[in-house]
């Protein structure tokens, strides 16, 4: 090998990537992804710190982030770009078919080879150069006072680290393999292949795809053959919150496996290119293989051509021939068959078909609801979860498709000719476009095919073609469309395959950052990302006037891209002398012109669509008269006392199909505060219209600030005087929201949400915060209570200050059922409407309206009203809120109102919401979650709901810290004690399991508060509220006992009850300590779990056992406490499984489950010894067998013997 | 009747390929002669609409075709001099596509005609394989294929004959020949026996100038009487080249067989009046200057009126 002709075919490679635009292009993208980072734009970094004021960030500049960055950034970015110029290589030089002048050198195929690699490495190093070097340039050298606190010293190997360790190893394998394909096929979609898998298995499924209960050898396996490492780096450091300190100051250690897996991407790489340089070199001087049939001679062109002219050949005036201009249909149809030809001899389509497949029915079965609880799947929501992965597959796909498709005349010499055939551009546009539908309709099958497979794996629910034909052909379709015609245009007015590509990528990535960042809206969200729901019972009814405005727009612009196509196709090579000339003003003003036919329905649907954002929620006006009520309320009324809601007397006149209602009410106000009230504001909404009051039955006229309206009663509200304030409005859903998406409350034509929480439907007492409060601009920080905020009389977090009665008579069509708080009164029809009167028979805190078109199951005092397509877990459903409302009764005190109720509504938003007597569920939850005898997934999510009858109704928790802890932590814990009490100890302990896992990975070791303290304004309060608190309450419960636990609960809901006091956790403790039986115990306890943060991690060492002298079996180890916390732990030597999931016959053969237990208790870093005798051979050791002290990683705490 | 006026083509760098080329061309063949980088592909991808020119016109009948290249691609045959075609098409594939978007035949009739070309042009035998799996001369047998396919009035061949042999060089000029009876054919070219054998009229193209029009009977006829042929020794060649316009050299049995131009008419020592060939007409048209290392040399004003030449545009400095 001549080091010197390496160089040369190495220094001439590089020479031309330095000048292709495509590249600059990347590296523009990937300055505009590192700006974004470093001015809090784009987040794609570590989840750590605390993002309130003055707390503790995570640094952007330290290595873990600097790891995050390059490893997301080469995977969606830069691989593309690799891939291309090193796959393209070899391709290239047999398109300009030098080739044969370079290999009749002493050139040998190895140095060819080797010397384009070469170039192709040397390129990367150049461009991660370039990537670290924008980097250190935001990050360090550009000064940004807003982001001055995530940036740390500049410590150069926090970037080469993971450039070396993470994304070189990556760059090398997609550009090696990228080569080797491009060497060995020549077929340039082939190139493309490997990065569109990458990013889309990553995306949506090895960097996502974490649920507690996937194995660790799984999940090992998965970190090592995701060639980006964001899986390994993820699940090894940052899944898993160790705090803003440890990312900042410490290096990344790279393990031994991770470093073998990314040596092997480098062999794999550096392999590929080998491999196909032998081959290349097998075959550069044959023609390829020689085909000999059974025994015939060899089929050459000598021993076939005949040797003089033909006899009786017709001469070309007897073939009569005549030429005319092939129409546009004829050309078209002409130019897509070769086209489709040209695909079916492509590899690239048989090999997507199978990834797509596999891809779609993972995703499906492994997607997730509420509660992280599997989602049950139904052709709608597969059609409209797939969307995401469809439009970006598809558009990936066709930038390379289309491209290529243009280039083939070009490419293979064929233009020469073909741009003097008559034929109308257009035709020949328009039949590479059909061409390429042929590909939407092969990824659409494929896609379709694994949505059938998945739903028959799931064995659930059964398969309906029309919401793939509605969502994907009407919804998917047009962006297909529209987006084969950017990149018709692109490449048209570049005339140059990488220019296209560049500018095709750099659209798609800027539209992805734009989804990212939440700064789509309708107009410029041409692949419908994150804004389509599908319910089964509300088909698209949700901002549909948007969509199809959307689709026709999307469409439209299609139609002015493929106007540009068509203009600018390369059909002549243009003279540069006359482009200046077309560039004059009058030149242009005439192309605008004629440009304007094309441009017209997209301006039109544009304009419409813009219109509808603007007349809808998010629209200007409605942004302003927000910001218009933050600004002129907020100082006054923010903590302005209230007047409690004592009755409210209301007529509802519901019209869905036109979205519309009408209201007549009356609310009683009484002054329940030692002072006067001299006045009251009452908060509307701005969809209102023919607003009319009256106060104590006078017609009145409030005074107005924006949407506040403040009475003044002619005398100041003494304690214990009451107000009459009489409303009358209608109301009507105007516009469209920015982005779609759905909304928590709603009129459609299918269903009703409305609730009293907001003054969307219903007038609101008082100022609603929430209001005109924009995250980044004008929000806050949440109010820091005093430490004895809870002594005196504490104001409820949500709901009215005292629980209300209500009288809520709704009118609706016959065929609606309405529900409300209470007790039905009346429900009758007349003159085509139906009219139901609810009334509360006890007292409630808030009350909502819900109507549907439903089916009923009602069981001992409950009532379960479902779409009658969702009938998969009625029946459990219907037997959780039977046994809550037994089971809670029993244990936290009777049910005070006659009937509970579940009103299942259109999943426009994903939530279930406990309202006294009427739960609302959305669809997703619950009736659609995949439960099965081992999970219980639907009746978990009913039993929690349930329990906020409980905790959050019947006792309405305080406003400020630890007050939800009461309403979420309680409903939680109530829920382990119903699974418990129902479906026994196996699944109790299961669930306790699913949170403790929850907990710990969301939660935020930096942000995370004390119980005590919480007040859901910081990342990873929720999971506390939820997961953390339902254990710490089931932790109280074994050290206390379970008789004087739930005693002291009961008598804890009976004093709060109806009471204007509303407790927080503080009151909670204070109230239970009395019923513990050593106070001692109970007050390290308390310390411990509720006023302070702890959480133990246990790991076991050194663990072994030895027959025991006289038989048997002694297990001894060490246990070590790595968290946090001192608690009492048990430790189980431990022979076979003790809740096999297994068949019968495998149970039968399997080691019975016996265990033998230690006990010890360790503090935070401490160590002790067990030793446990048996009459059984253990088979490992495992701390805390019985699941009964919350932990970190729980899998960790044990180990074979 | 093809009428071009004042083709003037200007690429960047700039490279003026095209300094005001004016031609009209006729009913029947014509070539377009010169060497090598003389503008004659750029001329004819003008021509064939496939390149847009900086300036100049060029009218079909009247009609101007660079404003409406598709009006002329409808009764176009056009043979460029680089070109490809669809690699895992067979021959017959390819032709029939061809053939279906230049609307000459559709449906069953296409397969039938296709096999008709193919056979026409010696390429029956491979009409099932691969293009890919062609020979450069097969491969420019298809493009004749196609390029004669249908009625075309105006047909257009760049360098055709390169990659052919002598006997598929001979049944291409019969086919030309064959369609050049009743439409325009224009035929560009370095090798002048092309000329001489096919072209009533041609012109002489250098440096993106039409230095001479005429006939090759005219061209001869011009040189009667001044054309010398003689033998010199190899190392006397170049001496003699200095001195004379040789407008031949070929080696015969280890001398130098010579061909001069002799304006005067008379024979130099040793040589004897040979019978003129268009050769000789090229290489006087082409070399009408004195040569440019000393010179001396026979020159011939670039207007220079030679019996029976139409002269050509006189040389003008192009605007850059």
């Amino acid at each position: 090998m001549s080091a010197r002709r390496l160089w040369l075919v190495a220094r001439h490679e590089l020479a031309f990537n330095a000048r292709r635009p495509m590249f600059y292009i990347c590296l523009t993208v990937a300055g505009l992804i590192i700006w974004g980072l470093s001015s809090g734009n784009v987040s794609i970094i570590i989840a750590s710190g605390d993002a309130t004021v003055g707390g503790k960030k995570a640094f952007i500049t330290s290595e873990f982030a600097a790891a995050q960055i390059l490893a997301v950034t080469v995977a969606t970015l830069m691989s593309f770009f690799v891939a291309a110029a090193a796959g393209m290589s070899v391709i290239r030089d047999g398109e300009l078919r030098v080739g044969e002048l370079l290999h009749a050198t002493p050139l040998t195929p190895a140095e060819y080879v080797a010397g384009k690699f070469a170039a192709t490495i040397a390129t990367i190093l150049g461009l991660l150069a370039a990537v670290i070097a924008l980097m250190l340039l935001f990050f360090h050298a550009i000064p940004n006072a807003e982001m001055a606190d995530t940036r740390g010293p500049l410590v150069l190997t926090n970037y080469l680290r993971p450039a070396a360790v993470i994304a070189l190893p990556m760059l090398v394998f997609v550009s090696g393999t990228a080569f080797a394909l491009g060497a060995w096929t020549r077929r340039a979609i082939l190139v493309f292949v490997l990065p569109i898998v990458l990013v889309l298995a990553g995306f949506f499924f090895l960097w996502s795809w974490t649920p507690s209960w996937l194995d660790l050898r799984i999940n090992r396996l998965l970190m090592m053959i995701d060639p980006s490492g964001v899986r390994w780096l993820g699940e090894t450091y940052l899944k898993v919150d160790r705090g803003a300190d440890y990312y900042n100051t410490q290096r990344i250690g790279f393990d031994v496996p991770f470093l073998l897996s990314r040596l092997a991407l480098v062999v794999v790489g550096v392999g590929s290119v080998v491999i196909a340089g032998a081959r290349f070199a097998a075959t550069l001087r044959q023609s390829g293989k020689v085909k000999a049939g059974k025994g015939a001679e060899l089929d050459t062109a000598a021993a076939k051509a005949p040797d003089g002219a033909p006899a009786a050949t017709l001469t070309l005036g007897e073939l009569a021939m005549h030429s005319s201009a092939a129409g546009f249909w004829h050309t078209m149809w002409q130019v897509a068959r070769s086209e489709m030809r040209e695909l079916k001899s492509q590899p690239g389509l048989y090999l997507f078909v199978p990834i797509i497949v596999f891809q779609i029915i993972v995703n499906s079965l492994s997607a997730l609801g509420a509660f992280d609880t599997p989602l049950l799947l139904t052709s709608g929501t597969l059609a409209v979860n797939q969307m995401q992965f469809m439009t970006t597959l598809l558009s990936l796909l066709l930038v390379f498709y289309a491209v290529e498709s243009l280039e083939r005349e070009r490419s293979t010499g064929f233009s020469a000719i073909s741009n003097a055939l008559p034929i109308r551009t257009s035709a020949l546009i328009t039949g590479k476009a059909i061409a390429l539908c042929a590909i939407g309709v092969i990824v659409g099958a494929a896609c379709l095919l694994a949505c059938l497979i998945a739903l028959l794996v799931q064995r659930r629910v059964g398969f309906e073609a029309f919401p793939f034909v509605l969502i994907w052909g009407g919804l998917v379709a047009p962006t297909f469309l529209a987006w084969a015609a950017f990149v018709f245009a692109a490449y048209s007015v570049t005339r140059n395959r990488f220019s296209a590509y560049g500018i095709s990528l750099a659209a798609f990535g800027y539209t992805a950052y734009l989804a990212l960042t939440d700064k789509l809206n309708w107009l410029g969200n041409w692949p419908l990302w994150n804004s389509v729901r599908w319910s089964d019972m509300s088909t698209l009814q949700f901002d549909r006037p948007a969509l199809v405005l959307s689709r026709v727009f999307v469409l439209g612009l299609g139609a002015f891209f493929l106007w540009i196509a068509i203009r600018h196709y390369p059909r002549q090579d243009r003279d540069a002398i006359r482009i200046m000339h077309r560039l004059r003003p009058s030149a242009l003003r005439t192309s605008l012109l004629r440009a304007a036919p094309a441009l017209l329905v997209p301006v039109i649907a544009g304009g419409m669509l813009w219109r509808q954002i603007e007349k809808g929620p998010d629209g200007g006006p409605m942004e302003k008269k927000a910001r218009d009520y933050w600004k002129k309320n907020l100082a006054t009324w923010k903590d302005a006392p209230l007047p409690a809601l004592a009755s409210v007397d209301m007529d509802l006149g519901l019209e869905p199909n036109a979205r519309s209602w009408t209201v007549t009410g009356t609310y009683v106000l009484v002054n329940k505060h030692d002072q006067k009230l001299d006045k009251v504001p009452v908060t509307v909404s701005p969809t209102w219209h023919d607003l009319t009051w009256t106060m104590n039955g006078a017609r009145y006229s409030p005074d107005t600030a924006s949407l506040l309206y403040v009475f003044t009663p002619p005398r100041a509200l003494e304690p214990g005087d009451t107000l009459r304030i009489g409303f009358s409005y209608t109301g009507k859903e105007t516009g469209a929201t920015k982005n779609g998406g759905g909304a928590g409350e709603f009129v459609v034509p299918s269903g009703v949400v409305m609730t009293s929480f907001s003054p969307r439907y219903f007038p609101t007492v008082g100022y609603v915060e929430e209001i005109g409060r924009k995250e980044g601009k004008n929000d806050y920080e949440p109010r820091q209570y005093p430490d004895d905020f809870y002594e005196g009389v504490t104001e409820p977090a949500f709901g009215s200050l005292l629980p209300t009665m209500t009288r809520i008579r709704i009118t609706t069509s016959p065929d609606f059922i309405a529900n409300s708080v209470g007790e039905k009164i009346s429900d009758s029809t007349s003159n085509g409407r139906r009219t139901v009167v609810w009334k509360s028979d006890h007292p409630v805190m808030a009350f909502n309206v819900v109507a549907g078109r439903w089916q009923v199951k009602r069981g001992n005092g409950t009532a379960l009203y479902y779409d009658r397509d969702h009938t998969y877990n009625v029946k459990e459903m219907s037997e959780a809120l039977d046994a809550a409302r037994k089971y809670y009764s029993e244990w936290f005190g009777a049910f005070p109102w006659k009937e509970l109720k579940i009103s299942e509504f259109p999943a426009l938003a994903t939530y279930a919401q406990g309202f006294p007597t009427n739960i609302t569920f959305s669809e997703g939850i619950g009736f659609l979650t995949k439960s099965d005898p081992k999970t219980n997934l639907a009746f978990l999510v009913t039993a929690h709901e349930s329990a906020h009858q409980w905790w959050g109704n019947m006792l309405q928790p305080g406003k400020g810290p630890s007050g939800d802890i009461l309403s979420e932590g309680m409903a939680h814990f109530s829920t382990e004690l119903l699974i418990d009490q129902v479906k026994g100890e196996r699944d109790a302990l299961e669930f306790r399991k699913r949170i403790e896992s929850r907990y710990g990975d969301r939660r935020r070791a930096d942000a995370e508060r004390k119980l005590l303290r919480l007040d859901g304004s910081k990342e990873g309060d929720e999971t506390v509220t939820y997961d953390k608190s339902g254990w710490v309450f089931w932790m109280l419960m074994q050290r206390m006992g379970r008789e004087a636990t739930l005693r002291g609960m009961k008598d804890l809901i009976a004093a709060y009850s109806g009471n204007p006091d509303h407790p927080v956790l503080h009151d909670f403790v204070v109230h239970m300590r009395r019923y513990a039986p050593d106070t001692a115990s109970y007050d390290d306890f308390v310390k411990q779990w509720f006023d302070t943060v702890v959480v133990p991690e246990y790991r076991v060492h050194d663990a072994k056992t030895v027959a025991a002298p006289g038989g048997g079996w002694i297990t001894t180890a060490v246990v070590e406490n790595v968290g946090t916390g001192r608690m009492p732990i048990e430790v189980a030597a431990v022979q076979g499984e003790r809740f096999p999931s297994d068949s019968t016959n495998k149970a039968k053969t399997a080691q019975p489950y016996q265990a033998m237990l230690d006990s010890l208790t360790l503090g935070s870093k401490e160590k002790g010894s067990v030793s446990i005798r048996t009459s059984f051979k253990p088979e490992r050791v495992v701390v805390d067998p019985n699941v009964r002290v919350l932990q970190l990683r729980r899998q960790s705490a044990e180990a074979k013997l | 009747m093809l009428s071009v006026r004042n083709l003037v083509k200007v690429y960047p760098g700039p490279v003026t390929a095209l300094q005001g080329v004016s031609l009209d061309i006729g009913t029947g063949m014509f070539g377009l002669l010169g060497p090598n980088g003389a503008g004659k592909s750029t001329f004819m991808r003008i021509l064939a609409g496939v390149l847009e020119p900086t300036s100049g016109s060029v009218s079909l009948d009247g009609r101007d075709v660079l404003a409406e290249p598709e009006a002329l691609w409808s009764v176009l045959g056009y043979l460029p001099q680089d070109f490809g075609f669809f690699p895992h098409l067979t021959g017959q594939a390819m032709l029939e596509y061809l053939l279906e978007l230049k609307g000459v035949a559709s449906g069953k009739e296409t397969r039938k005609l296709a096999a008709s070309l193919l056979e026409r042009v010696n390429l029956a035998y491979a009409a099932k394989r691969k293009v890919k799996e062609y020979s450069g001369g097969m491969r420019q047998r298809l493009g004749i294929a196609q390029a004669v396919a249908g009625d075309p009035r105006l047909i257009i061949v760049d360098e055709p004959t390169a990659g052919l042999d002598p006997e598929e060089r001979h049944r291409f000029y019969r086919i030309l020949a064959e369609l050049a009876e009743h439409r325009t054919v224009l035929l560009s070219t370095h090798i002048v026996e092309d000329v001489a054998v096919l072209c009533p009229r041609f012109a002489v193209i250098r440096n993106g100038q039409v230095v001479a029009e005429t006939s090759p009977t005219e061209a001869r006829r011009m040189l009667a009487g001044s054309i010398f042929e003689g033998a010199v020794a190899t190392g006397d060649l170049a001496a003699l080249q200095a001195a004379k316009r040789v407008t031949q050299a070929v080696l015969v049995e280890g001398r130098n067989r010579v061909r001069i131009h002799e304006p005067s008419r008379e024979a130099p020592s040793g040589f004897e009046p040979a019978i003129p060939t268009l050769e000789d007409a090229y290489f006087v048209l082409m070399h009408g200057r004195p040569n440019a290392t000393n010179g001396t040399g026979p020159t011939v004003p670039s207007d220079a009126r030679v019996p029976g030449v139409t002269p050509a545009v006189p040389d003008r400095e192009v605007v850059r």
